[in-house]
């Protein structure tokens, strides 16, 4: 008797035997009985309260950035909504609106030193963030995977060239190698984001490089090249997806480390231009308030609100990510820390 | 492998790190688009014709560009870092600035660590309890606080509504008793930055050495539990500390960037955002040279206390 399954050819057993053992597990090879690792991490991920409010907070706020204004492409309305009481940009000096009025009911937030209704740039401000945010750890997990996957796997020379560009980017700090770029491109959106690729990349490399040199040991990995798998093959279907979950939840807690750079770029006056509603952008005016000293009442409003949603967002990326690493890994076996930036 | 060639091979492998930091330092004025004299003179198109010839000629534009590098370099030894034409001799910008940035680390440094310790290992002892969710939900807020917005409000708080602190800082020298209680603030929002990192690594540590069988054994001596915690978890999980306290120094750099604009402090950061602002590029560049080399040194001084501290660990 002889069965064929894949290359590999089964022969000299009975498989009437095979099927009247007594089974050692409950384990049964029907399909959809068991769950896949994604499925059951998702099945946790539902169950932890303080993840799924993290993740309701990021939606709501995605939510309200995209709808705070109708947006346009090529003067085709795709988004016609507008959430956002005010437009962000009118300078309300010019309709009479007082610059740094109080929080009220017809100003939430109160208004800033040029009138303008700080709630509407607030929940607008979300854009800019979010948006760079999210590209930003995406492009850099597109250059850093790849790379780290090919030093960890191949080893030799490749490995040794692209971890010595690693350690050599580690030496700076994210801050600072991020405000060289801008140094010599000048500063903007995809300035920005082309900043904050550069300076990401190199933490999904080590991290997935690390893992790989784990998974590589696997038996699975040892059969799959007996089989004579491709080596691209066996690296995409069997090595990286076994050593993505540090990465995804490095991913996600850097989305926060990628908002609060962009929120200190802006601050510093080196991110959008002065008349952005990012949130960095609008508190480095709120400085300049507090060194001439108030005149009348001190306009915390202008301070207070813009910074508190920087913190919500953080705080909410920061509950997902964790929620996602107790979800691929509920016995806490893998650290993956703290990376750098998370003091910025 | 002994300490001693182990110190060897770790510095050995300092220097091709330091290459490359210089090289990616030296790049910053290759990679800039447009003509690198044009910018440096604020693309003033009055500008002097003459300062323009001889900034190309300090820059030694008419060679090849690896002569350039190593010229460069040369310069870099002497601690030459080229003469800015908006504010002068470069390392003299620097000199006159690092006292004030070494002054707010450290006492940001020193902050973290009084706070982190203490609370890390409070949180560890009554792991599980409320103290250690009280410190799970604060590191949770200080990672997730903007540095520098941290300082405005303390500004708001302390400055402008208790009118405790001045807003700028006072016109005297660094040292001076009202510097150093301007410099509180600022150093609390450096120290504060760093310290939810520190004390969640610091509880981790312990948590880790409190479920060990020494401490098993200590305990069943009927050592008193603050004898087992203090004298002996405690310096064996002091040891990962140390490094990460090394590896802190990137984001206390990073912090204190954002932190002296903040609060006007003059400093290397205040003066490294002036200059990218000014496109004053030299000062750029020495000023990122001199972080690049600083965290290599920091990052071989933290493999070399560990390695001297934990003799079992040798690569």
């Amino acid at each position: 008797m002889s069965t064929e399954r894949g290359r590999i050819r089964i022969t000299g057993f009975d498989p009437e035997r095979v099927e009247e053992r007594e089974p050692i597990s409950g384990w049964t090879d029907e399909v959809g009985t068991t769950k896949g690792r994604t499925e059951q991490a998702w099945e946790r991920f539902k169950r932890n309260r303080s993840a799924v409010g993290g993740a309701l907070v990021i939606v709501t706020m995605a939510v309200l950035a995209v709808f705070a204004r109708p947006i346009e492409v090529m003067s085709i309305v795709v988004q016609p909504f507008a959430i956002a009481p005010y437009d962000p940009a009118e300078l309300g000096l010019l309709q009479g609106i007082s610059a740094h009025k109080g929080p009220s009911v017809d100003h939430l937030f109160g208004t800033d030193h040029q009138g303008r209704d700080l709630f509407s740039r607030v929940i607008y401000g979300g854009r800019w963030s979010l948006s760079i945010g999210f590209i930003a750890v995406a492009l850099a997990l597109f250059v850093g995977v790849p790379l780290g996957a090919i030093s960890g796997y191949y080893g030799g020379w490749v490995d040794e060239l692209i971890m010595r560009i690693v350690d050599i980017l580690y030496a700076f700090p994210f801050l600072v190698l991020a405000l060289a770029v801008i140094a010599i491109l000048g500063r903007g959106y995809w300035e920005m984001v082309l900043a904050l690729t550069i300076v990401g990349w190199i933490s999904y490399a080590r991290l997935i490089r690390g893992e790989i040199l784990s998974v590589k040991e696997n038996e699975y990995v040892l059969a799959a090249k007996a089989l004579g798998a491709r080596d691209r093959s066996i690296i995409l279907k069997h090595i990286v997806p076994n050593a993505m979950a540090p990465v995804i939840v490095q991913a996600t807690l850097n989305v926060g480390v990628v908002v609060l750079a962009v929120a200190a770029l802006g601050f510093l006056g080196l991110g959008l231009g002065p008349a952005a509603a990012e949130w960095g952008t609008i508190l480095s005016y709120t400085q300049e308030t507090i060194i001439q000293g108030p005149d009348g009442a001190i306009p915390w409003w202008v301070t207070v609100f813009p910074g508190l949603s920087i913190v919500l967002f953080v705080m909410a990326i920061n509950l997902v990510g964790d929620g996602i690493r107790d979800a691929f890994d509920p016995q806490g076996e893998t650290d993956t820390g703290g990376d750098r930036g998370g003091a910025l | 492998m002994s300490l001693r060639r182990y110190v060897i091979k770790r510095l050995l492998m300092v220097i091709p790190v330091l290459f490359g930091v210089s090289v990616i330092t030296f790049s910053i004025m290759q990679l800039v688009p447009g003509d690198i004299v044009d910018v440096l003179l604020g693309m003033d198109p009055n500008a002097d014709p003459e300062a323009a010839e001889r900034l190309r000629q300090e820059l030694h534009l008419d060679r090849p560009i690896w002569e350039q590098y190593l010229l460069w370099l040369a310069g870099v030894l002497q601690l030459d870092f080229g003469f800015s034409p908006i504010t002068g001799d470069v390392s003299e910008t620097i000199v006159t600035r690092l006292p004030a940035t070494i002054l707010l680390g450290a006492m940001g440094w020193v902050i973290a660590l009084v706070l982190a310790i203490p609370a890390g290992v409070y949180a560890a002892v009554n792991k599980d309890e409320l103290a250690d969710d009280v410190s799970r939900i604060a590191a949770l807020f200080g990672i997730a606080t903007p540095n520098f917005w941290l300082g405005l409000m303390l500004l708001l708080v302390f400055s402008l509504w208790l009118g405790w602190f001045p807003s700028i800082p006072p016109d005297v020298s660094l040292l001076h008793p009202s510097m150093l209680w301007y410099l509180l603030l600022p150093a609390i929002t450096l120290g504060t930055a760093s310290t939810a990192l520190l004390m969640r690594i610091m509880r981790s540590s312990m948590v880790e050495e409190l479920n060990k069988e020494y401490v098993r054994t200590a305990r069943a001596k009927g050592l008193p539990e603050r004898t087992v915690v203090l004298k002996h978890v405690l310096r064996n999980s002091l040891i990962s500390v140390v490094t990460v306290a090394a590896l802190m120094t990137a984001s206390i750099v990073d912090g204190a960037v954002v932190i002296e604009v903040v609060f006007s402090w003059p400093g290397l950061g205040e003066q490294l955002i002036t200059a990218i602002g000014q496109r004053d590029l030299l000062v750029v560049q020495g000023i990122v040279l001199l972080v690049g080399v600083s965290i290599v040194i920091a990052n071989l001084l933290a493999d070399l206390v560990y390695a001297w501290l934990d003799p079992r660990i040798r690569y």
